[in-house]
């Protein structure tokens, strides 16, 4: 690590891009240039998730240092899912 | 002409232009092929215009093989893949009623408040809604999202047309198995077992 950056690998959609982040930087910023290097899908970064590799989603507001991530740290950022489909029952009440 | 099986399809886009857009699905998707093996993706056999694809649960003790997925390419991508859920031995389609996962996305729905509540209140549920719909039990069911062919094809979704979505990151390999993965097999952590108690057992009988 220098000048407290990692490299972040983000697999955008099944493509990999290396991203070289700051550790006092949201990971938003890290994440916004991975979709413009995988070929900027023409998507809001809202429409994305970006997890770590247990499946876990991150917070993308939260500093990449916050977050503990490492030096050559593997990211998916996936399409959230939309969906039209029925609403068979209600599970849970907030 | 290429049978699914919801079908025949009559290839329509240049055969270039598909195999190609084709390969491009499965090469990418070879950049990472360790990682995915990790998750349980397994593809068994890719050509065009068929994936074969099998899911494992390597979460579980022991591992377990899930459910087999047959993604269809043809005319990719002037058409979104079509996408139905096998037996991973016999690829036999899997019926509504014999699904052998549950594909729910949990999603928070506003409510309106109750009369008389403070002004303000608002109230939120989270809602289960199936990914995986058929109109009747014994129907193949599809997978209810954009870029999958089926639901693009449905009366339900004539709004919503698959060039809206085409190369905006929906409709791809990677984001089919992920999708089937995500809602399907990673959210499982066990096996449900049931005990019957069938009658008694006994010593060997008296002479």
């Amino acid at each position: 690590m220098k000048d407290n950056k990692v490299a972040l690998t983000f697999v955008v959609q099944g493509t990999e891009v290396v991203i070289e982040a700051n550790g006092n930087a949201p990971l938003r910023v890290a994440a916004q240039q991975a979709l413009k290097q995988a070929g900027d899908y023409g998507r809001a970064l809202a429409d994305w998730e970006v997890k770590n590799e247990s499946g876990n989603v991150l917070n993308i507001d939260q500093k990449v240092g916050d977050l503990a991530l490492i030096d050559g740290a593997l990211l998916y950022m996936t399409l959230t899912v939309g969906v039209n489909g029925m609403s068979p029952w209600v599970s849970q009440q907030i | 002409m290429s049978m699914t099986p919801r079908g025949a399809v009559p290839q329509v886009v240049d055969l270039y232009v598909s195999t190609n857009k084709f390969r491009e699905q499965l090469e990418q998707y070879g950049m990472r092929t360790a990682d995915y093996a990790r998750r349980g993706w397994w593809i068994l056999e890719a050509n065009y215009p068929t994936v074969f694809a099998v899911f494992a649960a390597p979460q579980l003790t022991p591992p377990a093989v899930v459910c087999g997925v047959l993604i269809d390419f043809t005319n990719y991508d002037l058409d979104p893949p079509s996408v139905t859920l096998v037996n991973p031995f016999t690829k036999e389609p899997y019926r509504k009623r014999n699904l052998p996962i549950v594909m729910h996305r949990a999603q928070s729905v506003a409510m309106p408040a109750p009369e008389g509540a403070p002004v303000g209140l608002q109230l939120q549920f989270m809602e289960a809604v199936q990914l995986m719909q058929a109109h009747q039990p014994d129907d193949v069911p599809f997978l209810c999202i954009p870029g999958v062919r089926e639901y693009h094809q449905h009366p339900a979704h004539t709004g919503d047309h698959w060039l809206l979505h085409r190369g905006g990151g929906e409709g791809t390999l990677f984001h089919i198995l992920n999708t089937i993965y995500t809602y399907g097999v990673q959210p499982l952590n066990g096996y449900n077992v049931a005990v019957a108690l069938k009658g008694f057992s006994q010593n060997e009988p008296p002479e």
